[in-house]
């Protein structure tokens, strides 16, 4: 039997969460919370073996609420629930410390895969998030520097890596020679490299000058 | 050249030639065969102008005169042709010498334009009477009874008298059409005929003829000089050359012995001191009326100027003393200035008004000049402000130096200024509080529209799809029926997300302005279909809300720009933290502003940019064009007391 903490500050919500958990056989909910202090109060004063957390309830920022939770209760599984469907809510909650992030609207369908699989020490992400998480992921991973450039800002470093000054890559891409600076501090930062002729040795070291541009 | 001005050359020309026949007949019928002077003696005094003011194109006429004229008085063809030569090359000679001078001015406003004359025709006479003798040495027809000095002298002299006679009388005078003027003129002229007469040709001889001499006509052509400048001069020195040639041909009067004893030399001479003592006079005499006329009329432009001038304009000394003094409007005076004149500043104004005076004449003394210096004078109406402008009077440095002083009264444009800062000041404000009262407004919507229907909108999908779930099996009619329900709820859901966002992205407040930034960047792209590559080299710049809320506003306008006008390819936007300001930068590869296309809610969305960058005392830097597409670049501090 799992039980589960409930927090979310609409009781209709709450309701609705209830009566779609009632269905099973191996979740219960043990106690509901509807703001962040109350959130903190349950936690310090029962046990459970998961919490299932809005993130955007009044009070404390959600991100924070997550944060203060897990230093709290380390072992705690959380999976937030929210209404926002943007990767960007995701992977604060998780890198917050939630093991889940499951959309609202997919609740009915999605929740109690969710709860079994964080319950069970797993991770849970909403499906119409996976796509756009998984790039994030792959930025992670330890490519070589200059494929973490953009297509624009890999062009850039193509042309200053070609020995083309500012003004000339500006008049051939057609953007303001400051524009050009600006990609230029961008590329030598992402590269991590303090200077053009880093870029021109990186260039040749990898083969990626092998075509000379025509001017 | 139009037809008609060469119609006008050939014209002259032929003029000239029928010129040059006539003179030789005059000269003829003058002197005729006694060989005193030569047949073009009248003609060269001609030629020698008209080729000066027309050109060199006029030297073939004077050929054919000379040519034709030395037929008419009877040389033989050969002799015609050499003599007519020679005359045109002289002419041709003297004009190309006298044109390399560029100091002379043919219109003989000064005494050195006429000694050049005086020394062209002494070349002239020479060069003639050398081409004679040697053409008397050729051929013994030509040898004649002149000496060398007559030829030279006589040849001089016509050049002397009639050359100065046409360039001056070039240009018809307008003065002299005064009736005064006029009649002025003709009694010198008929003055200056009865004296001729009486002294070259013998008049009155019976009373007046032991006294009669020829230094009686300085005093005439004295006259003519100083009442009539050049022209009247040299309209009456031909005719009293005339007069006592004619005197010397019949050997009457002052000149009788001249062609007897002195071949000409003595009437030369005569005719050369009178003439340069005439001209002298003359030049000089005119050389003064127009400086005199050159004066009213500066005095007259700075007059005007000074009345034109609203300010009141004061000569002052060092030491603070009033010299002179010009108002325009004299009751505008302020009063306690009325009689200050001859007294001291110092005793007119108030002691820190005199202060601000005296350091404006220092700087003055100093610099050359002073301004902008301001002082307050009490009147009736209030305080009056005054503008100080300080200007040196050319002279030597010292005490005794003067200085003009502008005081501009500035009340009005100083209580405009005021007004104007106060009012652009109270603008701003107005629009940085209805651009929090907006901001504020639109969270709270966007709050209360998430928190309420969206909340509700969720436990109700939540419902259906569990009352879903049971009527699985209900009749199809129902099942397409929830099928609709479904959809209405989803789009229900979506349009209330699209709303808040709209409003203000929650994620602005829930996960901050970078996670805002990268969402709408990413939002940008997708609906735009213009690649954003958004860098930023903080994970958390730590900024509170309303400076993140400005910045989100910011790149979300420039982003709409880019979309709506900017016909890019790429769009960038930059965030990097340099410690005490944040340097926010947003570039396209576009079309640039200059273009057609911005209507008004561009600028107006570049206004709003503005606005906010100014309320917290950033600063904006747009470099747009066709060529280069457009780079905003902002700098904002990243502490900032906000007008609250």
């Amino acid at each position: 039997m799992i039980s589960i903490l409930i927090a979310d500050d609409h009781t209709l919500m709450r309701e609705g969460l209830k009566q779609i958990l009632a269905a099973s056989e191996d979740v219960i909910v043990s106690g509901e919370a509807c703001d962040g202090f109350d959130v903190l109060d349950k936690i310090r004063g029962g046990e459970y073996d998961l919490l299932l957390l809005d993130m955007s309830m009044p009070g404390r920022n959600g991100v924070e609420l997550i944060k203060q939770i897990k230093t709290e209760k380390p072992r705690l599984p959380m999976l937030v629930l929210s209404m926002h469907k943007e990767s960007e809510y995701a992977v604060r909650a998780l890198r917050a410390g939630a093991a889940g992030y499951l959309c609202k609207d997919s609740a009915s369908k999605q929740l109690l895969r969710a709860i079994r699989e964080v319950a069970a020490g797993g991770r849970f992400i909403s499906p119409e998030l996976a796509a756009d998480l998984a790039f994030g992921v792959i930025r992670q991973d330890n490519r070589p520097p200059h494929a973490l450039l953009s297509d624009r800002e890999f062009l850039i470093f193509r042309m200053l890596a070609a020995g083309d000054g500012i003004t000339a890559i500006a008049q051939r891409l057609n953007l303001s020679a400051k524009t050009v600076s600006t990609y230029k501090t961008r590329v030598l930062r992402k590269m991590q490299m303090s200077s053009v002729p880093d870029l021109v040795r990186y260039g040749l070291a990898h083969g990626l000058l092998d075509e000379p541009t025509k001017h | 050249m139009s037809r008609f001005d060469s119609l006008e050359v050939w014209l002259k020309m032929v003029a000239l030639v029928v010129l040059y026949l006539l003179l030789a007949k005059l000269v003829l019928f003058l002197f005729g065969g006694n060989d005193v002077v030569g047949f073009s003696w009248l003609a060269s005094g001609v030629a020698l102008p008209v080729v000066l003011l027309g050109g060199y194109r006029y030297l073939p006429a004077v050929f054919l005169g000379a040519l034709m004229a030395a037929w008419l008085v009877g040389k033989s063809p050969g002799l015609a042709l050499a003599i007519a030569l020679g005359h045109a090359g002289t002419v041709y000679l003297g004009i190309w010498l006298l044109k390399r001078d560029a100091r002379f001015d043919p219109s003989l406003s000064k005494l050195d334009d006429y000694l050049r004359i005086l020394v062209l025709a002494l070349g002239f006479g020479l060069i003639t009477a050398v081409f004679m003798q040697v053409m008397g040495w050729l051929t013994p027809l030509l040898a004649g009874s002149q000496s060398f000095t007559q030829r030279v002298l006589g040849n001089a002299l016509s050049i002397v008298l009639i050359m100065p006679l046409i360039l001056v009388w070039r240009r018809w005078p307008r003065a002299w059409a005064a009736p005064r003027k006029a009649g002025e003129m003709a009694l010198i002229i008929g003055i200056s005929l009865l004296l001729g007469q009486i002294v070259f040709l013998g008049w009155f001889q019976d009373f007046l003829g032991h006294i009669a001499r020829g230094y009686w006509m300085f005093p005439i052509v004295a006259w003519a000089a100083v009442r009539s400048g050049p022209r009247g001069t040299v309209v009456i020195l031909p005719v009293i050359a005339l007069q006592a040639l004619i005197g010397a041909r019949s050997a009457a009067g002052f000149a009788s012995i001249d062609i007897a004893q002195t071949p000409l030399e003595n009437f030369f001479f005569y005719m050369t001191s009178l003439s340069t003592v005439g001209m002298a006079l003359a030049t000089y005499a005119s050389g003064h009326e127009r400086v005199e006329a050159e004066i009213l009329a500066t005095k007259n432009q700075l007059q005007a100027t000074l009345d034109a001038i609203p300010d009141r304009l004061f000569e002052v000394g060092l030491d603070g003393r009033y010299y002179s003094f010009h108002f325009h409007h004299s009751d505008l005076l302020p009063t306690r200035l009325n009689g200050a004149l001859s007294r001291n500043l110092l005793e007119v104004l108030s002691q820190e008004a005199a202060e601000v005076c005296m350091s404006a004449l220092q700087e003055a003394s100093e610099k050359g000049w002073s301004m902008g210096k301001t002082f307050v004078v009490p009147q009736i109406d209030g305080e009056r402000r005054y503008e100080l402008s300080v200007s040196v009077k050319a002279g030597p440095a010292g005490p005794d130096r003067r200085f003009i002083v502008i005081a501009r009264d500035v009340t009005e444009r100083m209580r405009d200024e005021e007004k104007l800062r106060a009012s652009e000041a109270a603008l701003h404000e107005l629009a940085s509080f209805l651009q929090r009262v907006r901001e504020d407004d639109r969270a709270r919507f966007a709050r209360e529209l998430h928190d309420e229907l969206g909340q509700n909108l969720s436990a109700l999908r939540i419902d259906f799809d569990r009352l879903a779930n049971e009527l699985a099996t209900a009749p199809p009619l129902i099942n397409s029926r929830l099928a609709a329900i479904d959809g209405m709820i989803d789009a229900t859901v979506e349009a209330t997300r699209r709303i808040c966002e709209d409003l203000r992205p929650a994620m602005l407040d829930d996960l901050g302005l970078e996670a805002a930034l990268a969402s709408h960047a990413r939002r940008f792209s997708k609906q735009s279909g213009i690649p954003c590559d958004l860098s930023l080299d903080r994970e958390d710049y730590g900024l509170d809300s309303t400076l993140s809320t400005a910045i989100f506003r910011i790149v979300q306008e420039s982003l709409t720009n880019i979309a709506r006008h900017a016909r890019a390819s790429h769009a960038m936007v930059t965030l990097e933290d340099r410690g005490d300001d944040l340097l926010l930068s947003i570039g396209d590869d576009g079309c640039g502003m200059s273009s057609k296309l911005p209507g008004e809610r561009r600028t107006h969305g570049l206004l709003g940019i503005r606005e906010r960058v100014k309320m917290f005392g950033g600063r904006i830097d747009i470099d747009s064009s066709p060529e280069r597409g457009t780079h905003i670049e902002i700098s904002i501090p990243r502490t900032r007391e906000l007008p609250r």
